[in-house]
C-alpha cells in the first residue's frame, strides 16, 4: 500500500481518481468492491479475488449475499446489513463469510453508502479484510489458555487424589487388621502387611502375585469348631454376591500345623450404578485371646481330672493327654522309682503314630543324669528351653540316631516342671513343641507349673486318702480281733456270774461247798487278770503305734528269762503231748529292759507253742560274735508260706490264714518293736510244713546306751 | 471230762479255753445237767466214737488241733453222729458260725440264761 505522502503532488480531480480506481484494483489486502443499490456486485478487484476466491466475472451482477453462510442468508442479514448502511450512512462487523470453496473466513466488513455530489444514493462501497487467521490464532490462544488452565488444574486433582490414595495405602498397610481386596472375578487386588502375615507370605506383594490356588496351597481354613470352612462361604466371597458377613476363621498354616484365629467381615464396594466392583475382607485375629482361652480351658480340665480320681497314676495319663494338642505337641510323665531311675508312667502326642516312637526313644536314651529332667528333680525348679537349636542337639546327644530322630522329629521348644510331694520331687512332667512351630515363653512355663503344682497336690491327697484308708482298715483289723479276743475271758465271767446268780434265784446255791465257791471266784480273778493283762497289751500297742517306746535299762540275762518264759507255757505243752527244752552257751547278759525283754520271748515262745503244739519247741540263748547275743525260738508247726514270711513282722498280720487259732497280729509286730529299740534284728526261717526258727540278735549295749530311735511309721 | 448228777443224757462241751470250758461245764452242772467237757475237735471226735452220743454238742470254733469247722465236717461223716443237735458258740461272725451248719448260733460272752434256754429245747430231762 502506498504512503498518503506519495499522493502528494498529484494533480487535479481526475487524476486523482483515477489512481484511487488503480488502488481499488490492485489492493491485495482488502476486498474491495461495490454493490449497486439492489446490493448486486458492481465492481470487484484484486483483494477480493484472492480474499474471497472468486474471479470478477463470475461475481459481477450477483448479490453480495453469495458470500454469506446459509443461516445468515435465511435470517436476512445481507439486507440487514445494507438497511442499517443506508440508513447510518455506515455499517462494520465482523463475522463469518463463506468463500467461493465453501470454506469459512472471518471478516472484518465496512459497508459504506454511496451518494454522488448531488446527494443521490448511488450503491454501496464494501471494503472487507479477511481476518481468519487472527482469529484463529486469537481462539487458539484462548484454547491454549483454557487447556492450560485445565491442565493446571487435572495436576492439582491428581496429585490431590494420590496423596489421598498414598494416605490410605500407608494406613491400610500398617493397620493390626489384615485387609484384602478381591476384584469380581476373585483375585485379590489388595492386601496389606497383616494379611500376608496372615497368609504366610514375606510381603502384600509377594501374596499379591501369587494365585487364589497358591495362597489357598499354604494353609486349611477352618470354623472355630475345626470343621472346614468351604471357600465360598468366606466373607470375601460372599460380598462379592452383594452380601456384608462377619464369620471365625481358623487358619491353620500345613507346613508346621500352626492355627491362627481370625474375626473376618467381607463388605461390598458398590459401582456408582450399584453393582458390586469389589470385595473388601477384614482379618482381625485373636490368637493370643484363643490360646489363653484354651489354656485356661486345658487347666479346668485336667484340675477337673486330678480332682476326679485317687488313682493319681490313671490321672497322670488323662493329664498328659489333655495337654496335647492345647499347650504341647508331645507330653510325657516320668516318676521316680525308688532306686532313682526314672519310669515313663505316660506318654501323648499329637500323632499317636508317634507315641510309640517316644516310647522308643525313651527306651533307647534313659535320661542322662546331666539331663534336663534330672536337674528338675535336683532343683525342684521349672525350666524352660524357649528354643532347641542344632547346636544344643548337636552338644547334648552324643549317638547320631538320636540326633537324626530329633531332628526328624523336629524339636523346637520344651518345658518340664516337677512333681512334688512333701518337698521331694516324685516326678517331672515334660511339654514338647514340635511340628505346631509354637515356641514356649515364661508365661507357658507359668501354666505349666501351675498344672505340676495341681498334679502334685492331687497326688499327695491321693496318697493321704489312701494312707488314711489303709489306717481305718488297719484299726478296724485291730477292733475285730481285740473285740474277738476280749469275749473269750468276758465269756467265762459271764457264764461264772450268770449261773450264780441263777443258782441263788432257784436255791440251788446251797448245794455248793464252800471250797467251791473259792475255786469259783479263783477263776473269775483269773480271767480277770487275762482280761486286764489283755486290755493293757491293747493299750501298749496303741500306744506304741504313736509314740517311741521308751527302755528302762538294767544288767539283764537273757537265758534266765528264756527259763522264767519256758516254765509258764510248760504245763500247756506237756498237756499237749510235746516238749520245749532250753539250751544255753556262754555269756547272755547285756543292758535291756527286762519286761519288754520278757514279753518279747513270751511272744515268741507263745507263738511257737500256739502253732506248734504237740511238736518239740527249742529255745536257744548264746553269745554271739562282737558284742551280741543270739536267742533263737524253734518249732515245728506248719510254717510260713513264703509270700508271708516279709509281711509277718507288721501290725494286725498273721502268720497263719487259719481262723483256728486265735491271736491280734500284734506279738510279732511288737517283737519287732522291742528288738530294733535295742539295736537289735529279728529275722524269721521258715519252710512251710517243716516249721519256723525266729532268731534275735541283740547288742549287749552299755548302761547309758538308752537306744531307742525308731519312728512309729517304720 | 466232768461228769453230771443223773440219766443217760448228757451235754458235750468243745471249747479249748480252759476256764470258759470249766466254768462252763460247773455252770451246767449247777444247772442239773450231766456234762462232757474236751479241749479241741479231735477229743471230741474221739469221744463220740467211743460213747453214746449226747443230746446236743455246745462248740467252739477257733481252736488248735481241729478246729470246730473241721470237726463239723468230720462229724457228719458217720452216719450215727449226724444227727447229733451242734450249738455253736462264737465271738465269730454269723457267716462264719454259719459255716458249721449249727441248730443255733450263741454269741460269745454267754450268759448261762440262754445257754440254758437253748439245752433245754434237746435236753428236756437233764434239768432237774
Amino acid at each position: 500500500m502506498a504512503a498518503p505522502e506519495d499522493l502528494e503532488g498529484i494533480g487535479g480531480d481526475h487524476e486523482a481518481a483515477d489512481l484511487l480506481s488503480l488502488l481499488a484494483e490492485q489492493v491485495v489486502d482488502y476486498a474491495i468492491y461495490v454493490l449497486d443499490p439492489d446490493g448486486r456486485i458492481a465492481s470487484w478487484n484484486a483483494g477480493a479475488q484472492r480474499i474471497k476466491g472468486y474471479a470478477a466475472r463470475e461475481v459481477i451482477g450477483k448479490p453480495y449475499a453469495i458470500f454469506f453462510t446459509e443461516e445468515d442468508r435465511l435470517a436476512g442479514k445481507p439486507n440487514r446489513i445494507l438497511s442499517e448502511a443506508r440508513l447510518h450512512g455506515r455499517y462494520r462487523e465482523e463475522g463469518w463469510r463463506v468463500r467461493k470453496d465453501g470454506s469459512r473466513l472471518w471478516a472484518s466488513v465496512v459497508v459504506t453508502a454511496l451518494h454522488d455530489r448531488r446527494g443521490l444514493f448511488r450503491g454501496f462501497a464494501k471494503i472487507t479484510r479477511d481476518l481468519t487467521e487472527h482469529r484463529q490464532a486469537e481462539e487458539m490462544a484462548r484454547l491454549a489458555a483454557a487447556d492450560q488452565a485445565a491442565r493446571r488444574q487435572a495436576e492439582l486433582d491428581q496429585r490431590e487424589t494420590r496423596r489421598a490414595r498414598d494416605q490410605l495405602n500407608l494406613i491400610l498397610r500398617s493397620i493390626a487388621e489384615g485387609v484384602m481386596v478381591q476384584a469380581k472375578d476373585g483375585s485379590f487386588v489388595f492386601a496389606n502387611e497383616a494379611a500376608a502375615r496372615l497368609c504366610e507370605f514375606d510381603s502384600p506383594e509377594a501374596l499379591l502375585s501369587a494365585t487364589r490356588e497358591e495362597i489357598f496351597s499354604k494353609f486349611d481354613v477352618l470354623r472355630d469348631d475345626g470343621s472346614p470352612f468351604p471357600l465360598k462361604e468366606l466373607p470375601g466371597r460372599l460380598a462379592l454376591q452383594g452380601t456384608t458377613s462377619t464369620a471365625i476363621v481358623r487358619f491353620r498354616t500345613r507346613r508346621t500345623g500352626q492355627e491362627r484365629w481370625s474375626f473376618v467381615s467381607g463388605a461390598p464396594v458398590l459401582d456408582a450404578d450399584g453393582t458390586v466392583a469389589l470385595s473388601v475382607s477384614v482379618f482381625r485375629e485373636f490368637t493370643e485371646r484363643r490360646r489363653t482361652e484354651q489354656a485356661w480351658q486345658f487347666l479346668a480340665d485336667a484340675s477337673a481330672a486330678l480332682a476326679a480320681s485317687l488313682d493319681f497314676e490313671a490321672t497322670l495319663k488323662r493329664v498328659a493327654e489333655l495337654a496335647v494338642p492345647v499347650i504341647a505337641d508331645w507330653s510325657g510323665v516320668d516318676i521316680l522309682a525308688p532306686d532313682g531311675s526314672l519310669e515313663q508312667l505316660a506318654v501323648a502326642h499329637i500323632d499317636p503314630s508317634k507315641r510309640d516312637l517316644a516310647k522308643e526313644w525313651r527306651r533307647h536314651w534313659p535320661p542322662p543324669p546331666e539331663g534336663m529332667i534330672y536337674q528338675v528333680i535336683r532343683s525342684l525348679q521349672p525350666q524352660l528351653v524357649p528354643e532347641i537349636t542344632p547346636a544344643m542337639i548337636e552338644a547334648g546327644m552324643t549317638d547320631p540316631e538320636q540326633r537324626r530322630l530329633a531332628f526328624d522329629l523336629g524339636l523346637r521348644s520344651v518345658m518340664v516342671v516337677p512333681l512334688v510331694v512333701g518337698q521331694k520331687a516324685i516326678g517331672t512332667l515334660t511339654f514338647v513343641a514340635a511340628e505346631s512351630g509354637r515356641r514356649y515363653e515364661s508365661q507357658d512355663l507359668i501354666l505349666a507349673t501351675e498344672i505340676g503344682r495341681r498334679a502334685s497336690l492331687a497326688i499327695e491327697n491321693a496318697r493321704a486318702y489312701s494312707e488314711a484308708r489303709q489306717a481305718i482298715l488297719t484299726r478296724d483289723n485291730f477292733l475285730a480281733i481285740a473285740s474277738h479276743e476280749l469275749r473269750t475271758p468276758l465269756s467265762g465271767l459271764t457264764i461264772l456270774i450268770s449261773s450264780l446268780a441263777r443258782a441263788a434265784a432257784s436255791g440251788r446255791l446251797e448245794k455248793l461247798s464252800t471250797e467251791a465257791l473259792k475255786e469259783r471266784f479263783a477263776r473269775a480273778e483269773r480271767q480277770l487278770v487275762h482280761l486286764r493283762r489283755l486290755v493293757d497289751r491293747l493299750l501298749d500297742v496303741s500306744h506304741l503305734s504313736t509314740r517311741d517306746l521308751r527302755l528302762d535299762l538294767e544288767l539283764t540275762d537273757l537265758a534266765e528269762i528264756a527259763r522264767e518264759v519256758i516254765a509258764r507255757f510248760e504245763d500247756t505243752v506237756l498237756e499237749n503231748g510235746g516238749t520245749i527244752e532250753l539250751r544255753a552257751t556262754g555269756a547272755t547278759l547285756g543292758w535291756w529292759d527286762r519286761s519288754r525283754l520278757d514279753q518279747m520271748v513270751t511272744n515268741l515262745v507263745g507263738n511257737a507253742v500256739k502253732y506248734g503244739l504237740g511238736a518239740p519247741i527249742t529255745v536257744t540263748a548264746s553269745a554271739g560274735a562282737s558284742g551280741h547275743v543270739r536267742l533263737t525260738v524253734r518249732d515245728e508247726g506248719p510254717g510260713i508260706p513264703f509270700e508271708h514270711q516279709n509281711r509277718i513282722f507288721e501290725q494286725y498280720e498273721r502268720a497263719t490264714e487259719s481262723e483256728s487259732l486265735p491271736g491280734m497280729g500284734l506279738g510279732l509286730w511288737l517283737v519287732r518293736r522291742i528288738v530294733t529299740a535295742h539295736g537289735g534284728a529279728v529275722n524269721v526261717d521258715s519252710v512251710p510244713g517243716e516249721g519256723s526258727t525266729f532268731s534275735v540278735l541283740l547288742p549287749v549295749g552299755t548302761m547309758a546306751s538308752p537306744t531307742e530311735t525308731e519312728t512309729p511309721s517304720s | 471230762m466232768t461228769s453230771g448228777a443223773h440219766s443217760s443224757e448228757y451235754i458235750l462241751v468243745v471249747e479249748d479255753d480252759r476256764d470258759v470250758r470249766e466254768t462252763l461245764c460247773e455252770a451246767l452242772i449247777l444247772e442239773g445237767y450231766s456234762v462232757v467237757c474236751v479241749e479241741n475237735g479231735r477229743a471230741a471226735l474221739g469221744h463220740l466214737l467211743a460213747n453214746v452220743p449226747p443230746c446236743i454238742i455246745l462248740l467252739d470254733l477257733m481252736m488248735p488241733v481241729m478246729d470246730g469247722w473241721t470237726f463239723r465236717s468230720e462229724m457228719l461223716k458217720f452216719p450215727a453222729l449226724a444227727s447229733v443237735p451242734v450249738v455253736v458258740m462264737t465271738a465269730a461272725s454269723a457267716a462264719r458260725a454259719a459255716a458249721a451248719a449249727a441248730k443255733a448260733i450263741l454269741y460269745k460272752p454267754l450268759d448261762m440264761g440262754t445257754v440254758v434256754g437253748t439245752v433245754q429245747e434237746y435236753c428236756p430231762h437233764g434239768a432237774a
